[in-house]
């Protein structure tokens, strides 16, 4: 027997259900869930579509409005990932990620969120990886201004407490390691480059906003030593762990490196 | 004409325009003739320096109110406190005359749909809602209007109009009304009803923003697109709006295909044709 009307909470549940699942209404209004609620034959009992069209017509508008809406999100966040993969394979990926990782925030901006480690499951692994990259971009447009220290700054730190000194990070900063080349990729993009899968390599990256969101390679040492002092440990303790056995190179290194950090603005502040 | 009075002693802030950041700089640079900006809330919530930066500049230099779409009034899932702390914390940080959303639901068993989807107009939902906006006037503590939505499907089990719905739920809660003459336009076309009678059923004390705005007609019905000039039709209801009770803070929105700042303004001047206006506010 059909019904003359839903309890509110039924309704809803029902509505968003259908909205945020399937290729098109048709095939979501089927779904077992859906089903539950409200049977596909009682819809054109409760609902009435605009004008001429009919129920289905009328919810397969916001249907329609839903899919287009949460696509969007992701192309503007993973405008890379999108380049790379070319149009048709980002939909069938970011259509398969959206019916298990429908929108569960007021905002669109999280809506990202669990792709890359979605992706690790269902694509190559590079595409993972390019998918982490941009997040990790995203992520940094979002955090917080702060002050930054300039390498004079650090050159202030008296000598005998250098090693017991605790840079700050900036909260944009960002780091990660891909198993390929995923930066070169992305900054083929960025530079309007013809864009190839990228080559297994291991690459280290360091992720920050500067005037715009910056995106850097670092070798394994500096990588290191940015990880612990990002990790909250002092300078001695990161440098220690980048360089358990320095030789005069790595001095070199580790001075570059630091003087290349500040200038770049990657530290709010020195704690003594 | 009349001289409009609402319930909340609130000004007439004459004419604005919702603060979009490809203006921003122009904005800033030329400090144009408009009585107000309106924040839509969510692109505002944000820790991210760029938003902030521009929302500390802007409040110096004009009135602002704050517009949102993700409250979900109509929900029965549990209102989002989180949200709505930093709905509050928003409002208090730019000093928004007043905050708006929607008469719909947006999310439901814990999914979002970032839409504003229509409520069936019955005695279980005017109570639920009723509720809902008497407990966000509270948290916010400032004043809250409930805007009418466009829809683009109705429900057969409805027992009341949705304008003897608002009027209803205005009652109950206390809470006034942002009209949107184009919804009110865009849903009569949709749902076969009278738009001036909807119009002329709202009390004027109840009013104290209106919302105008270009939409898409997609051949068998209309589509609240933001998109475009406000259509004749919709500036005719206007005028009959104003007529009646006098000029209330209006606004333009336009969102999707932006056009310059120049285009945006004209399009809004041409509210002081049909009884708009005031734009003798300080600024």
């Amino acid at each position: 027997m059909s019904r003359s009307e839903l309890p509110l909470a039924e309704l809803q549940r029902w509505m968003v259900e259908v909205i945020s699942h399937g290729p098109d209404v048709e095939h979501s209004l089927q779904r077992p869930v859906a089903r539950e609620l409200l049977r596909p034959d009682e819809v054109a009992a409760l609902i009435k579509g605009p004008g001429p069209l009919g129920a289905v017509a009328g919810v397969g508008i916001y249907h329609r409005m839903y899919q287009l809406r949460l696509r969007e999100a992701l192309e503007i966040d993973f405008p890379a990932l999108q380049a790379a993969l070319g149009k048709e394979r980002f939909l069938e990926l970011a259509n398969g990620y959206l019916e298990v990782h429908p929108s569960r925030s007021w905002t669109l901006n999280r809506l990202g969120d669990d792709w890359p480690a979605h992706l690790q499951k269902v694509a190559e692994p590079w595409i993972a990886e390019l998918a982490q990259l941009e997040l990790e971009q995203t992520l940094a447009i979002q955090s917080p201004a702060s002050p930054r220290i300039s390498p004079a700054d650090l050159a202030q730190i008296p000598p005998d407490q250098f090693a017991d000194a605790h840079l700050r990070p900036i909260p944009s900063l960002r780091l990660m390691v891909a198993e390929h080349d995923v930066l070169r990729l992305y900054l083929a993009y960025r530079d309007d480059q013809p864009l190839r899968p990228p080559a297994p390599e291991r690459t280290r990256i360091a992720i920050y906003r500067g005037e715009r969101t910056e995106q850097f390679g670092l070798l394994e040492a500096p990588f290191t030593m940015l990880q612990a002092l990002a990790g909250g440990r002092s300078l001695g303790e990161a440098i220690e762990a980048a360089y358990p056995e320095p030789t005069e190179a790595d001095a070199e290194e580790l001075q570059a490196s630091l003087a290349d950090w500040t200038s770049r603005g990657l530290f709010a502040g020195v704690e003594l | 004409m009349a001289e409009h009075h609402n319930r909340w002693g609130l000004p007439n802030l004459g004419l604005g325009l919702g603060l979009r950041s490809p203006h921003v700089d122009q904005i800033l640079e030329e400090q144009p003739a408009l009585g107000f900006f309106e924040l839509l809330s969510e692109n505002y919530l944000t820790r991210a320096a760029k938003p902030n930066r521009i929302l500390d500049e802007i409040k110096e230099r004009y009135p602002l109110v704050m517009h949102g779409v993700s409250l979900s009034v109509g929900s029965t899932d549990p209102l989002d406190l989180d949200y709505l702390r930093q709905l509050k914390a928003l409002a208090d940080r730019s000093g928004a005359a007043w905050v708006s959303d929607h008469l719909s639901f947006t999310f439901a068993g814990g999914q979002n749909s970032h839409d504003l989807l229509p409520l069936p107009y019955t005695e279980e939902a005017l109570r639920h809602t009723a509720a809902r906006v008497r407990q966000v006037a509270d948290l916010l503590e400032r004043p809250f209007f409930i805007e009418n939505p466009s829809s683009y499907l109705s429900f057969k089990y409805s027992t009341m109009a949705e304008h003897e719905f608002l009027l209803r739920l205005m009652e109950e809660s206390g809470c006034g009304m942002l009209l949107d003459v184009n919804n009110v336009y865009v849903s009569a076309y949709n749902h076969g009803f009278d738009a001036a009678a909807y119009l002329d059923a709202i009390p004027g004390d109840r009013v104290v923003q209106i919302h105008l705005a270009g939409h898409t007609h997609k051949g068998t019905h209309l589509l609240d697109t933001h998109d475009d000039h406000v259509v004749d039709e919709v500036w005719a209801l206007y005028r009959r709006v104003v007529e009646r009770i006098g000029p209330v803070s209006t606004l333009i929105e336009w969102d999707d295909d932006l056009p310059n700042f120049e285009v945006l303004y004209a399009e809004l001047m041409k509210a002081k044709l049909h009884g708009g206006g005031a734009l003798d506010v300080a600024i």
